[in-house]
């Protein structure tokens, strides 16, 4: 069995979370143009304390969870807690996955990882040219600090002898960028990452809508993606390009998440609500990042019982039994939907 | 365009990795010096050439040459207005650069009647940092020397208060130096003003610290050493366009 096996195991069986998705604070040393944390750059109020964070990923631990996804809202690593909650979660067993702007990515956070076995470091690259990064950053300079952190993330892990944790860079697709599938892919290699991912732009704000592809980019999107895989084989690197072939795709909140073909957990848009646990910097639940901060908050309630009796939760659940999701699950990817969908294959008639 | 006059194809120490040490005839020919005569004739041929880069040497240490620092002051003096060559550029291993060649290089980088930025660059080939790795990558035990010699030559320059020639200190990362990169790094990068720390051709506008390819016969390993060496300190192992990664 493989781990979509057994995470459809745990939705058939109604377990806990197979993974929790945790976002330790708002707060960001950066100001992508495409962000949609207003708050990122005020000091963060209401947000989990340490003991909070410790105590989330202690119940749900117990509860089963295997996996643990630390990332954004904000940086990550701008969180005091962000080393605690890691070592947390791998002390529990957990396989960790962290997603970062790569600038604080510095060598004591990098000697953490190492140290603790962490697996898997996503770091936000949205260009394989400086400009093209920090203007879509809105840092000078957030490049080269990211490029040279994957550098010796690598080098360093080479030299522990360690496969772990892998780097992935990951880049949002935008008419910015487009034409840069090729030199990401070599970056990616040069660097020593181990896959180049894409994923798509959710445009809402008139600078979103700004970035994402026009007719002409859109044109000429699969061109870019067969010159992207061509070089991502000469060099070695994986990567997912061959999913944005398609320019559908990259045409995130326009398209609801379809229902499968039977009926029950089979029928299902998307099974993240019977998997999958979320929590902000505030502590408020949900199932993903689409839905961020939309459902009851486990400041002061034990994951189990959220988990169990959340009336959010539960609402979602019955809707997506239904066949039915919400209306803002059209902003989803199809990194994840694609998840979905295979998980939703092993559920048994 | 490049033109290289070589001075001499003599060289005073021994690099594992340099072709020039594994042949006692660099050219199919014994070491030679080039004569005066020569240099003037060829010099003189460059008249007319547009964007002329000259380099005093090929494969071989030019400030071997006995009358080196001649040869350099007779090409500028004679270069009034860039007649001759657009830029200069010098590679040299360090090991003979007394205090006098020193001023001759800045003296002539400072000349009047050229342009500014005609003396471009020296490169200097280092490819160590501790006295032992020195001896064993350069086949000669002249580590002090040689960093003696950059740094006089780096301060002498910022006393001077010139920003020309740019220098490159160069390190072919290859077997049995790979462990000393961050020394070498940290050690010059202070030393040089506003250096950029490259793993392709430097810029010829800023000192630069250059980690450089081993050219070899199992090329792929020559790769990997480096981009690994590279990362240590942070930096993209790789050739590119201008202006990407």
């Amino acid at each position: 069995m493989d781990e979509l096996d057994h995470i459809a195991r745990r939705v058939v069986e109604g377990g806990g979370p197979w993974t929790i998705e945790l976002y330790p604070t708002l707060a960001c040393n950066l100001d992508c143009r495409f962000c949609d944390t207003a708050p990122r750059h005020v000091k963060p109020v209401d947000e989990l304390d340490e003991a909070q964070w410790l105590r989330i990923v202690d119940e749900a631990a117990d509860m089963g969870a295997r996996r643990a996804m630390v990332l954004g809202g904000g940086e990550p690593l701008l969180s005091p807690h962000a080393p605690a909650l890691m070592r947390r979660i791998k002390a529990r067993g957990l396989s960790g996955m962290l997603t970062s702007n790569g600038t604080l990515l510095t060598a004591p956070v990098r000697a953490l990882l190492l140290d603790i076995g962490w697996d898997e470091v996503h770091l936000s690259i949205d260009g394989a040219r400086a400009r093209t990064h920090d203007a879509l950053r809105g840092r000078p300079g957030a490049f080269r600090r990211t490029v040279s952190h994957a550098c010796r993330l690598r080098a360093e892990r080479d030299q522990r002898g360690l496969a772990a944790p892998r780097i992935v860079i990951h880049t949002v697709l935008t008419r910015a960028n487009v034409d840069e599938l090729a030199e990401l892919a070599r970056l990616g290699a040069a660097v020593g990452a181990d896959r180049v991912e894409l994923d798509a732009l959710v445009a809402y704000r008139p600078e979103q809508v700004a970035l994402q592809l026009g007719p002409a980019e859109s044109a000429r999107l699969s061109g870019r993606v067969a010159e992207g895989l061509e070089a991502a084989r000469e060099v070695g690197v994986a990567t997912n390009y061959a999913r944005f072939v398609e320019v559908r795709v990259t045409e995130r909140g326009q398209h609801a998440p379809a229902a499968g073909p039977g009926e029950g957990l089979r029928a299902a848009p998307c099974l993240k609500p019977f998997h999958h646990l979320a929590v902000t910097a505030d502590g408020r639940l949900s199932p993903c990042c689409v839905l961020a901060g939309e459902g009851e908050s486990l400041r002061r309630r034990p994951v189990a019982e959220a988990w169990a009796a959340s009336p959010y939760l539960s609402r979602l659940r019955a809707g997506m039994l239904r066949g039915v999701a919400t209306g803002r699950c059209a902003e989803c990817s199809e990194n994840i939907l694609v998840h979905e969908r295979a998980i939703r294959a092993r559920i048994p008639a | 365009m490049n033109v290289n006059l070589e001075l001499t194809d003599h060289c005073n120490i021994a690099c594992r990795m340099c072709s020039q040490s594994l042949r006692d005839e660099a050219h199919g020919a014994p070491h030679r010096f080039m004569d005066f005569d020569t240099w003037r004739r060829a010099l003189d041929g460059l008249r007319g050439l547009r964007d002329v880069t000259l380099c005093p040497h090929w494969l071989g240490e030019p400030t071997l040459h006995p009358e080196f620092d001649r040869f350099v002051r007779h090409a500028f003096e004679h270069n009034a207005n860039n007649v001759l060559f657009r830029h200069f550029k010098v590679h040299t291993n360090a090991v003979l650069l007394p205090p006098e060649r020193v001023e001759t290089l800045l003296d002539v980088a400072s000349a009047g009647g050229l342009l500014p930025d005609t003396f471009l660059a020296v490169h200097f080939s280092i490819d160590a940092f501790a006295r032992d790795t020195y001896t064993l990558v350069k086949g000669a035990d002249r580590r002090e020397v040689v960093f003696r010699n950059v740094e006089r030559f780096l301060s002498r320059r910022a006393e001077r208060g010139l920003r020309r020639p740019v220098v490159h200190v160069a390190y072919v990362v290859q077997d049995g130096n790979t462990g000393e990169v961050a020394a070498f790094v940290e050690h010059w990068r202070p030393r040089l003003a506003r250096p950029v720390l490259t793993a392709d051709w430097p810029p010829m506008d800023r000192d630069a610290v250059y980690l450089r390819r081993w050219n070899t016969g199992d090329q792929a390993r020559a790769d990997a050493i480096h981009a690994e060496a590279c990362r240590a300190v942070g930096l993209v192992p790789v050739s590119r366009p201008e202006g990407a990664f």
